[in-house]
């Protein structure tokens, strides 16, 4: 029997989820700004009437003023799940207006999809979409990525933060409080900005000789999507439009970055580079990529579509990075991509199931969890080949020496089958429009694993029911299904609770 | 990795530390795609 919520636990998630409103306010400044610079009237109408509405909303949690206004584990869920799907309903608007998209759930799957990191567009011309919505769409990914929670953990420090913190599906405090964690976590962010931005701002300019401000505007917006593990590009082409190598070997850093936990983050800053290597999810990731890129390079080689090793490595090793990582940027285009088939299809598809580490901006399974379940499998088996009272040891190492319980076991399995559910679904839908399987497959895949990378079916003609369906799988793939399943209960106890 | 207390702000590295966290990622890709490289090699000669 659940317990009907009281007053002031509406009152407590309307107060903290005004404040992440005005956190998300105040961030909206910056494309404000942009668009003012820029001379872009018409979108910058368009961010002063979406920073009134996240004004207005913040103003009107903040107004609730509950009298306990310490939040418990499921005002958190509550909270976080509500962002996700409140942020990109305002976050739309300017999108809406720009009048690139058919539909308003068009605009409304783009945003979800920024902030979700997952990279899939319904976008119509991208190539000619004013610059400072361009911003505000990577933006969008950069806020989703490294978690509206976050930031606003980290101006509103308060008793309540832990538990937006879990509920973010970020389950590794790298330092013992989460103030210091999220400032960890912004540094890491900002070392990335600035040398990223740099290295890929210098390539723009000295070799593929574009002006210096576009550049920097092409090297900020691969930043934003490419660290973020989000897709997006300010190209029709994505990556693809540089024919760059050197341009695709940088943005390729920053996609290994985002999908890498930010505990090896800072394992990695302390110079303990043994820790890195001992880590159970390391060795799992490096594991998996090494099987998923055999399997794309061996489908690949067998099309005959690549002659040279340098052409094989080149375009295997970047979509088969981009997949893992989930960031979901692409140096071929989807028509080219839809006719790799076979292995290299099923090397990329696997790739983006498994996803990148957990504590990072990647989604996906994630490689911890695919390390605990072999480790559960191993265990399982060297128990049945040894003598009946032989001890099986149960230890890893993830940030430290921890032991594998059956309770971990089970919630590990429990995600893994809810991701496997969610792949399911989506190609089911697809295929119930007539995709084939295969298709159906790797799109449901992308947008539930929030890659991005696409075969050509999600587009602004595909039916509403399937958007639907995408935009349900990038929210409940982002958030990791716990946040989803405390929301659902809370409405479902605040109707029939006693 | 997790600290037995709570380190301050001031302990996280500057401008040389993230540099160097930059330059050990972009060695980690080199690696990579070295691997890859060689993978493709062998590949193509078998195949």
């Amino acid at each position: 029997m659940l317990i009907r919520p009281v007053s002031n636990d509406y009152r407590v998630i309307g107060f903290y989820l005004g404040r992440i409103f005005l956190v998300v306010a105040g961030a909206s400044l910056l494309p404000l700004a942009w668009s003012a610079i820029a001379r872009e009237w018409h979108p910058f109408g368009s961010f002063l009437l979406m920073i009134g509405l996240f004004a207005f909303l913040g103003v009107m949690g903040i107004g609730l003023d509950p009298e306990e206004t310490k939040l418990n584990w499921s005002h958190g869920m509550v909270v976080v799940a509500l962002t996700w799907l409140i942020v990109p309903i305002v976050g739309a608007v300017p999108l809406l207006l720009s009048g690139h998209f058919a539909y308003p759930i068009d605009a409304l799957f783009d945003a979800l999809s920024g902030l979700t990191t997952t990279g899939l567009s319904l976008l119509g011309d991208v190539d000619h979409l004013a610059s400072s919505l361009n911003f505000w769409r990577h933006m969008l990914q950069f806020l989703g990525g490294q978690g509206i929670i976050l930031a606003a953990l980290s101006i509103f420090a308060g008793t309540g933060g832990i538990t937006l913190y879990f509920g973010e599906a970020r389950d590794e405090r790298i330092l013992p409080s989460v103030t210091s964690t999220a400032r960890f976590i912004w540094a890491v962010s900002v070392v990335h900005l600035i040398f990223g931005v740099a290295a890929l701002g210098i390539v723009g300019w000295l070799v593929l000789g574009f002006d210096p401000d576009r550049a920097l505007f092409h090297g900020l917006m691969t930043f934003f999507a490419g660290f973020d593990t989000g897709g997006f590009s300010p190209q029709s082409t994505s990556v693809g439009y540089y024919h760059s190598a050197i341009f695709e070997a940088f943005t390729a850093v920053l996609m290994v970055a985002g999908a890498m936990s930010f505990g090896v983050h800072y394992a990695l800053w302390r110079g303990r580079r043994r820790a890195v290597f001992a880590n159970l999810e390391t060795r799992t990731i490096m594991a998996t990529f090494g099987f998923t890129m055999v399997l794309t390079l061996v489908g690949l080689a067998a099309t005959g579509l690549f002659s040279s090793a340098m052409g094989l490595t080149r375009q295997g090793f970047f979509q088969v990075l981009s997949a893992h990582t989930g960031t979901g940027f692409a140096t071929v285009s989807s028509a080219e991509l839809a006719q790799w088939g076979g292995l290299a299809f099923g090397g990329i598809a696997i790739a983006m199931a498994l996803g990148g580490m957990g504590s990072s901006t990647a989604g996906g399974v994630k490689s911890l969890r695919i390390g605990l379940t072999i480790k559960a499998v191993m265990n399982q088996i060297r128990q049945v080949l040894l003598p009946e009272h032989a001890v099986v040891g149960t230890a890893y190492y993830q940030t430290g020496r921890k032991h594998l319980t059956p309770n971990l076991i089970q919630s590990v399995m429990i995600i893994s089958l809810l991701y496997v559910a969610l792949y399911l679904l989506g190609a089911g839908v697809g295929m119930a429009y007539g995709i084939p399987l295969q298709d159906a497959l790797f799109e449901s895949v992308s947008a539930s694993a929030n890659v991005g990378l696409s075969v050509g079916v999600t587009s602004p003609s595909m039916p509403f029911l399937l958007k639907a369906v995408y935009m349900v799988q990038m929210w409940a793939g982002r958030l990791e299904f716990v946040a989803i399943f405390s929301l659902l209960g809370f409405l479902y106890a605040s109707v029939r609770g006693k | 990795m997790t600290l037995p207390r709570d380190k301050k702000w001031s302990s996280i590295p500057g401008f040389i530390g993230g540099l160097t966290l930059f330059a050990i990622e972009a060695l980690i890709v080199a690696g990579l795609g070295l691997v890859a490289w060689v993978l493709a090699i062998v590949i193509l000669a078998l195949i």
